[in-house]
Protein backbone atom coordinates (compact mmCIF):
# COMPACT_ATOMS: atom_id res chain seq x y z
CA UNK A 1 0.00 0.00 0.00
CA UNK A 2 2.77 2.45 0.99
CA UNK A 3 4.75 1.68 -2.22
CA UNK A 4 1.57 2.10 -4.25
CA UNK A 5 0.88 5.50 -2.67
CA UNK A 6 4.44 6.68 -3.42
CA UNK A 7 3.82 5.67 -7.00
CA UNK A 8 0.73 7.85 -7.08
CA UNK A 9 -1.78 5.04 -6.89
CA UNK A 10 -4.81 5.41 -4.65
CA UNK A 11 -5.93 2.50 -2.55
CA UNK A 12 -9.09 2.11 -4.62
CA UNK A 13 -7.02 1.67 -7.77
CA UNK A 14 -5.20 -1.17 -6.04
CA UNK A 15 -8.50 -2.89 -5.44
CA UNK A 16 -8.51 -2.17 -1.70
CA UNK A 17 -11.67 -0.05 -1.43
CA UNK A 18 -12.18 0.95 2.16
CA UNK A 19 -15.11 -0.25 4.17
CA UNK A 20 -17.29 2.28 5.95
CA UNK A 21 -16.02 2.45 9.58
CA UNK A 22 -19.43 1.75 11.12
CA UNK A 23 -19.95 -1.14 8.71
CA UNK A 24 -16.56 -2.49 9.77
CA UNK A 25 -17.58 -2.44 13.45
CA UNK A 26 -20.87 -4.20 12.66
CA UNK A 27 -19.14 -6.83 10.54
CA UNK A 28 -16.61 -7.46 13.32
CA UNK A 29 -19.40 -7.91 15.88
CA UNK A 30 -21.29 -10.31 13.62
CA UNK A 31 -18.07 -12.20 12.88
CA UNK A 32 -17.36 -12.60 16.60
CA UNK A 33 -20.87 -14.00 17.06
CA UNK A 34 -20.39 -16.43 14.17
CA UNK A 35 -17.10 -17.76 15.52
CA UNK A 36 -15.22 -19.97 13.09
CA UNK A 37 -17.84 -19.51 10.39
CA UNK A 38 -16.83 -16.54 8.26
CA UNK A 39 -19.41 -13.97 7.29
CA UNK A 40 -18.78 -15.04 3.68
CA UNK A 41 -19.66 -18.63 4.59
CA UNK A 42 -22.73 -17.50 6.51
CA UNK A 43 -23.95 -15.60 3.45
CA UNK A 44 -23.02 -17.96 0.59
CA UNK A 45 -25.25 -16.22 -1.96
CA UNK A 46 -23.46 -12.90 -1.53
CA UNK A 47 -20.54 -11.76 -3.65
CA UNK A 48 -18.30 -9.82 -1.24
CA UNK A 49 -20.80 -9.40 1.64
CA UNK A 50 -18.55 -6.96 3.49
CA UNK A 51 -18.63 -4.55 0.56
CA UNK A 52 -22.40 -4.97 0.22
CA UNK A 53 -22.87 -4.08 3.89
CA UNK A 54 -20.45 -1.18 3.62
CA UNK A 55 -22.24 0.18 0.55
CA UNK A 56 -25.51 0.10 2.51
CA UNK A 57 -24.02 2.23 5.29
CA UNK A 58 -22.44 4.63 2.80
CA UNK A 59 -25.73 5.07 0.96
CA UNK A 60 -27.58 5.89 4.19
CA UNK A 61 -24.92 8.39 5.19
CA UNK A 62 -24.75 9.99 1.73
CA UNK A 63 -28.54 10.41 1.77
CA UNK A 64 -28.47 12.03 5.23
CA UNK A 65 -30.62 9.28 6.76
CA UNK A 66 -28.10 7.43 8.91
CA UNK A 67 -28.63 9.46 12.10
CA UNK A 68 -32.38 8.76 11.92
CA UNK A 69 -31.89 4.99 12.20
CA UNK A 70 -31.74 3.80 15.80
CA UNK A 71 -31.95 0.03 15.46
CA UNK A 72 -31.38 -2.12 12.36
CA UNK A 73 -31.51 -5.91 12.75
CA UNK A 74 -30.66 -8.31 9.94
CA UNK A 75 -31.59 -11.80 11.18
CA UNK A 76 -30.21 -13.53 8.10
CA UNK A 77 -27.11 -15.35 9.37
CA UNK A 78 -28.61 -18.69 10.43
CA UNK A 79 -27.19 -18.03 13.89
CA UNK A 80 -29.14 -16.66 16.85
CA UNK A 81 -26.27 -14.53 18.27
CA UNK A 82 -25.37 -12.90 14.94
CA UNK A 83 -29.04 -12.31 14.19
CA UNK A 84 -29.43 -10.36 17.45
CA UNK A 85 -26.77 -7.74 16.63
CA UNK A 86 -27.99 -4.19 15.99
CA UNK A 87 -26.21 -2.65 12.99
CA UNK A 88 -26.24 0.83 14.55
CA UNK A 89 -25.06 0.37 18.16
CA UNK A 90 -23.72 -3.21 17.86
CA UNK A 91 -25.73 -4.00 21.03
CA UNK A 92 -27.63 -7.26 21.15
CA UNK A 93 -31.36 -7.68 21.42
CA UNK A 94 -32.59 -10.94 22.93
CA UNK A 95 -34.21 -14.04 21.54
CA UNK A 96 -35.85 -16.64 23.79
CA UNK A 97 -33.61 -19.56 24.70
CA UNK A 98 -36.57 -21.89 24.26
CA UNK A 99 -36.28 -22.74 20.59
CA UNK A 100 -39.41 -20.67 19.89
CA UNK A 101 -37.62 -18.80 17.10
CA UNK A 102 -36.32 -20.73 14.11
CA UNK A 103 -33.17 -19.45 12.42
CA UNK A 104 -32.60 -20.12 8.74
CA UNK A 105 -30.46 -18.65 5.97
CA UNK A 106 -32.08 -15.31 5.18
CA UNK A 107 -34.75 -15.09 7.87
CA UNK A 108 -36.10 -15.85 11.33
CA UNK A 109 -39.54 -17.16 12.15
CA UNK A 110 -41.46 -17.31 15.42
CA UNK A 111 -43.61 -20.24 16.53
CA UNK A 112 -46.82 -18.22 16.89
CA UNK A 113 -47.13 -18.63 20.66
CA UNK A 114 -43.97 -17.85 22.63
CA UNK A 115 -41.51 -16.66 19.94
CA UNK A 116 -40.34 -13.06 19.94
CA UNK A 117 -37.33 -10.77 19.60
CA UNK A 118 -36.81 -8.08 22.24
CA UNK A 119 -34.85 -5.02 21.12
CA UNK A 120 -34.36 -4.19 24.82
CA UNK A 121 -35.17 -0.53 24.22
CA UNK A 122 -38.21 1.64 23.57
CA UNK A 123 -38.76 4.46 21.11
CA UNK A 124 -38.59 7.32 23.69
CA UNK A 125 -35.18 6.11 24.87
CA UNK A 126 -33.72 6.65 21.39
CA UNK A 127 -35.23 10.12 21.01
CA UNK A 128 -38.57 9.19 19.46
CA UNK A 129 -41.82 10.82 20.44
CA UNK A 130 -45.48 10.84 19.47
CA UNK A 131 -44.64 12.89 16.38
CA UNK A 132 -41.26 11.43 15.56
CA UNK A 133 -40.75 7.76 14.86
CA UNK A 134 -40.55 4.99 12.30
CA UNK A 135 -40.70 1.20 12.11
CA UNK A 136 -40.09 -1.23 9.26
CA UNK A 137 -40.05 -4.92 8.34
CA UNK A 138 -38.54 -7.02 5.57
CA UNK A 139 -41.09 -9.77 4.84
CA UNK A 140 -39.64 -12.56 2.65
CA UNK A 141 -42.72 -14.75 2.91
CA UNK A 142 -46.23 -14.19 4.21
CA UNK A 143 -48.34 -16.27 6.57
CA UNK A 144 -51.93 -15.13 6.11
CA UNK A 145 -54.97 -15.41 8.34
CA UNK A 146 -53.34 -14.39 11.64
CA UNK A 147 -52.52 -11.03 13.25
CA UNK A 148 -48.85 -10.14 12.85
CA UNK A 149 -48.30 -6.96 14.84
CA UNK A 150 -44.92 -5.98 16.26
CA UNK A 151 -43.77 -3.17 18.55
CA UNK A 152 -45.58 -2.41 21.80
CA UNK A 153 -48.99 -1.63 23.20
CA UNK A 154 -49.42 0.23 26.48
CA UNK A 155 -52.11 -0.10 29.16
CA UNK A 156 -54.65 2.03 27.27
CA UNK A 157 -53.82 0.30 23.96
CA UNK A 158 -51.66 3.22 22.93
CA UNK A 159 -49.26 1.72 20.47
CA UNK A 160 -46.02 1.92 18.56
CA UNK A 161 -46.86 -0.84 16.17
CA UNK A 162 -46.49 -2.11 12.65
CA UNK A 163 -47.78 -5.29 11.06
CA UNK A 164 -50.80 -6.86 9.49
CA UNK A 165 -54.24 -7.90 10.64
CA UNK A 166 -55.74 -11.34 10.18
CA UNK A 167 -57.58 -9.96 7.14
CA UNK A 168 -54.33 -8.61 5.66
CA UNK A 169 -54.56 -4.91 6.38
CA UNK A 170 -50.94 -3.81 6.82
CA UNK A 171 -51.00 -1.14 9.49
CA UNK A 172 -48.80 1.36 11.28
CA UNK A 173 -49.84 3.10 14.48
CA UNK A 174 -47.85 5.68 16.43
CA UNK A 175 -48.90 6.48 19.08
CA UNK A 176 -52.64 6.29 18.82
CA UNK A 177 -55.01 4.31 20.97
CA UNK A 178 -57.73 5.37 18.56
CA UNK A 179 -58.30 2.70 15.94
CA UNK A 180 -60.04 5.22 13.68
CA UNK A 181 -56.61 6.79 13.12
CA UNK A 182 -55.17 3.54 11.83
CA UNK A 183 -53.65 3.74 8.38
CA UNK A 184 -53.80 0.57 6.37
CA UNK A 185 -52.76 -0.97 3.06
CA UNK A 186 -54.47 -4.14 1.90
CA UNK A 187 -51.61 -6.37 0.79
CA UNK A 188 -50.79 -10.08 0.94
CA UNK A 189 -47.50 -10.10 -0.92
CA UNK A 190 -43.99 -10.39 0.45
CA UNK A 191 -42.07 -7.10 0.40
CA UNK A 192 -40.99 -4.27 2.66
CA UNK A 193 -43.37 -2.43 4.98
CA UNK A 194 -42.37 0.91 6.51
CA UNK A 195 -44.32 3.40 8.59
CA UNK A 196 -43.29 6.80 9.87
CA UNK A 197 -44.50 9.92 11.56
CA UNK A 198 -42.79 13.31 11.49
CA UNK A 199 -45.39 15.28 13.45
CA UNK A 200 -48.46 14.60 15.56
CA UNK A 201 -50.56 15.31 12.48
CA UNK A 202 -48.64 13.47 9.79
CA UNK A 203 -48.13 9.72 9.54
CA UNK A 204 -47.92 7.32 6.65
CA UNK A 205 -47.37 3.69 5.77
CA UNK A 206 -45.73 2.41 2.59
CA UNK A 207 -45.42 -1.03 1.06
CA UNK A 208 -42.67 -1.73 -1.48
CA UNK A 209 -43.36 -4.38 -4.11
CA UNK A 210 -42.02 -4.65 -7.65
CA UNK A 211 -40.12 -1.36 -7.24
CA UNK A 212 -43.45 0.41 -6.66
CA UNK A 213 -44.66 1.97 -3.41
CA UNK A 214 -48.25 1.85 -2.22
CA UNK A 215 -48.88 4.62 0.32
CA UNK A 216 -51.56 5.53 2.83
CA UNK A 217 -51.36 8.66 4.99
CA UNK A 218 -53.27 10.32 7.79
CA UNK A 219 -53.10 13.96 8.94
CA UNK A 220 -55.39 13.85 11.98
CA UNK A 221 -53.81 15.39 15.08
CA UNK A 222 -53.09 12.76 17.72
CA UNK A 223 -51.16 13.60 20.89
CA UNK A 224 -51.79 10.35 22.79
CA UNK A 225 -49.09 9.20 25.17
CA UNK A 226 -46.37 7.02 23.72
CA UNK A 227 -45.54 3.71 25.43
CA UNK A 228 -41.98 3.62 26.70
CA UNK A 229 -41.45 -0.13 26.90
CA UNK A 230 -39.20 -2.20 24.69
CA UNK A 231 -40.15 -2.72 21.06
CA UNK A 232 -40.57 -6.40 20.12
CA UNK A 233 -40.55 -8.15 16.76
CA UNK A 234 -42.08 -11.52 15.75
CA UNK A 235 -44.70 -10.58 18.37
CA UNK A 236 -45.73 -7.41 20.21
CA UNK A 237 -44.73 -6.36 23.71
CA UNK A 238 -47.99 -6.50 25.64
CA UNK A 239 -47.65 -3.58 28.06
CA UNK A 240 -44.54 -5.23 29.58
CA UNK A 241 -46.77 -8.11 30.82
CA UNK A 242 -45.93 -10.59 28.09
CA UNK A 243 -46.48 -10.77 24.35
CA UNK A 244 -49.41 -10.73 21.99
CA UNK A 245 -49.92 -11.25 18.28
CA UNK A 246 -47.07 -13.78 18.14
CA UNK A 247 -46.95 -15.00 14.56
CA UNK A 248 -45.10 -17.36 12.23
CA UNK A 249 -44.39 -14.97 9.36
CA UNK A 250 -40.79 -14.79 8.17
CA UNK A 251 -38.71 -11.71 8.87
CA UNK A 252 -35.52 -10.86 6.99
CA UNK A 253 -35.02 -7.59 8.82
CA UNK A 254 -36.69 -5.14 11.17
CA UNK A 255 -35.94 -1.98 13.03
CA UNK A 256 -37.00 1.46 14.08
CA UNK A 257 -35.81 5.00 14.38
CA UNK A 258 -36.82 8.62 14.21
CA UNK A 259 -39.30 10.02 11.76
CA UNK A 260 -38.56 9.72 8.06
CA UNK A 261 -40.16 11.87 5.39
CA UNK A 262 -41.92 10.03 2.59
CA UNK A 263 -38.91 10.52 0.30
CA UNK A 264 -36.52 9.31 3.00
CA UNK A 265 -38.68 6.24 3.70
CA UNK A 266 -38.75 5.31 0.02
CA UNK A 267 -34.99 5.76 -0.37
CA UNK A 268 -34.36 3.70 2.75
CA UNK A 269 -36.73 0.90 1.72
CA UNK A 270 -35.04 0.62 -1.67
CA UNK A 271 -31.62 0.48 0.00
CA UNK A 272 -32.87 -2.21 2.40
CA UNK A 273 -34.23 -4.23 -0.52
CA UNK A 274 -30.90 -4.06 -2.33
CA UNK A 275 -29.00 -5.02 0.85
CA UNK A 276 -31.28 -7.95 1.66
CA UNK A 277 -31.40 -9.40 -1.84
CA UNK A 278 -27.64 -9.03 -2.38
CA UNK A 279 -26.76 -10.65 0.95
CA UNK A 280 -29.24 -13.52 0.89
CA UNK A 281 -29.92 -14.21 -2.77
CA UNK A 282 -33.62 -14.15 -1.86
CA UNK A 283 -35.58 -11.99 -4.29
CA UNK A 284 -38.32 -9.83 -2.84
CA UNK A 285 -41.18 -9.05 -5.19
CA UNK B 1 -46.43 -25.60 23.85
CA UNK B 2 -43.65 -27.70 25.35
CA UNK B 3 -41.94 -26.48 28.51
CA UNK B 4 -41.73 -26.42 32.28
CA UNK B 5 -44.18 -25.41 34.95
CA UNK B 6 -42.36 -23.76 37.82
CA UNK B 7 -42.73 -21.06 40.45
CA UNK B 8 -42.19 -17.38 39.65
CA UNK B 9 -39.17 -17.47 42.00
CA UNK B 10 -37.44 -20.34 40.19
CA UNK B 11 -38.34 -18.72 36.88
CA UNK B 12 -36.58 -15.52 37.98
CA UNK B 13 -33.52 -17.47 39.21
CA UNK B 14 -33.18 -19.29 35.91
CA UNK B 15 -33.61 -16.07 33.96
CA UNK B 16 -30.79 -14.48 35.96
CA UNK B 17 -28.57 -17.55 35.54
CA UNK B 18 -29.01 -17.55 31.76
CA UNK B 19 -28.02 -13.89 31.64
CA UNK B 20 -25.01 -14.43 33.93
CA UNK B 21 -23.76 -17.39 31.87
CA UNK B 22 -23.42 -15.05 28.88
CA UNK B 23 -21.99 -12.04 30.73
CA UNK B 24 -19.38 -14.18 32.49
CA UNK B 25 -18.06 -15.21 29.09
CA UNK B 26 -17.90 -11.62 27.84
CA UNK B 27 -20.83 -12.16 25.50
CA UNK B 28 -23.51 -9.50 25.17
CA UNK B 29 -26.64 -11.29 26.38
CA UNK B 30 -28.65 -12.32 23.32
CA UNK B 31 -30.52 -15.21 24.93
CA UNK B 32 -33.24 -14.77 27.50
CA UNK B 33 -35.71 -17.02 29.21
CA UNK B 34 -39.10 -15.57 29.93
CA UNK B 35 -41.47 -17.15 32.39
CA UNK B 36 -45.01 -16.67 31.15
CA UNK B 37 -47.55 -16.31 34.00
CA UNK B 38 -50.17 -19.04 33.72
CA UNK B 39 -53.54 -17.30 33.87
CA UNK B 40 -55.97 -20.22 33.53
CA UNK B 41 -56.22 -23.98 34.02
CA UNK B 42 -54.74 -26.26 36.62
CA UNK B 43 -51.37 -24.48 36.78
CA UNK B 44 -52.78 -21.00 37.38
CA UNK B 45 -50.37 -18.85 39.39
CA UNK B 46 -47.32 -20.75 38.16
CA UNK B 47 -44.88 -19.72 35.47
CA UNK B 48 -44.47 -21.52 32.18
CA UNK B 49 -40.95 -21.72 30.77
CA UNK B 50 -41.20 -22.72 27.10
CA UNK B 51 -38.53 -25.18 26.01
CA UNK B 52 -38.90 -26.89 22.66
CA UNK B 53 -36.63 -29.70 21.41
CA UNK B 54 -35.42 -27.30 18.73
CA UNK B 55 -33.67 -25.28 21.45
CA UNK B 56 -31.06 -28.05 21.62
CA UNK B 57 -30.06 -27.70 17.98
CA UNK B 58 -30.35 -23.94 17.39
CA UNK B 59 -26.94 -22.48 16.34
CA UNK B 60 -25.70 -20.13 19.06
CA UNK B 61 -22.70 -17.86 19.64
CA UNK B 62 -19.57 -19.07 17.85
CA UNK B 63 -21.45 -22.09 16.51
CA UNK B 64 -22.11 -23.58 19.93
CA UNK B 65 -25.25 -25.37 21.06
CA UNK B 66 -26.93 -25.17 24.47
CA UNK B 67 -25.52 -28.57 25.38
CA UNK B 68 -21.98 -27.16 25.06
CA UNK B 69 -22.55 -25.10 28.21
CA UNK B 70 -22.18 -26.82 31.60
CA UNK B 71 -24.71 -24.40 33.12
CA UNK B 72 -27.36 -25.81 30.80
CA UNK B 73 -27.12 -29.25 32.40
CA UNK B 74 -27.44 -27.69 35.85
CA UNK B 75 -30.46 -25.59 34.92
CA UNK B 76 -32.30 -28.46 33.26
CA UNK B 77 -31.56 -30.64 36.29
CA UNK B 78 -33.06 -27.90 38.53
CA UNK B 79 -36.24 -28.21 36.49
CA UNK B 80 -36.37 -31.99 36.73
CA UNK B 81 -34.72 -32.93 33.43
CA UNK B 82 -36.02 -32.77 29.90
CA UNK B 83 -38.59 -35.45 30.63
CA UNK B 84 -40.27 -33.17 33.21
CA UNK B 85 -41.58 -30.89 30.47
CA UNK B 86 -45.30 -30.77 29.79
CA UNK B 87 -47.46 -29.85 26.80
CA UNK B 88 -49.45 -26.76 27.82
CA UNK B 89 -52.33 -25.26 25.86
CA UNK B 90 -51.52 -21.71 24.64
CA UNK B 91 -54.83 -20.63 26.20
CA UNK B 92 -53.25 -21.06 29.63
CA UNK B 93 -50.94 -18.07 29.12
CA UNK B 94 -53.19 -16.06 26.82
CA UNK B 95 -54.95 -13.07 28.31
CA UNK B 96 -57.57 -11.70 25.95
CA UNK B 97 -57.90 -8.45 27.88
CA UNK B 98 -54.30 -7.68 26.97
CA UNK B 99 -54.69 -8.46 23.30
CA UNK B 100 -55.78 -5.39 21.37
CA UNK B 101 -57.41 -6.10 18.02
CA UNK B 102 -55.04 -4.04 15.88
Amino acid sequence: MRLGMRMGLKSRQLGGSRLDPDAKLYIATVQAALGATTIEAALPAATNPKKIISDFYKAEKDAGRYSLHKRIYLPIYNNLAANAVDAITRDSGTFPISGAVTVAPGYVQGNGTTGYFNSNIGLPAVGGSNGNGSMWQIIPQRVLGISRYEGINGPLLERVSIGASSVNFNQFILPSNNSSLTIAISETSAGILIGSTTSTSSRFIKFLKSEVFTTQANTTIDTSAIPSGNLFFLARNNNDLGINNAHTEQRGGYGFGLGLTEAQAEGYALNLKSLYESLTGIALP
Amino acid sequence: MIGYITTPEVSAQISAAVREAQISRGIAPYLAIHGFPVTSGEHIGSHFLPFEDSALTTPLHANTRLTDYPEFTTLIAMLGGLEARIDLSPDAIYNASHDPPV
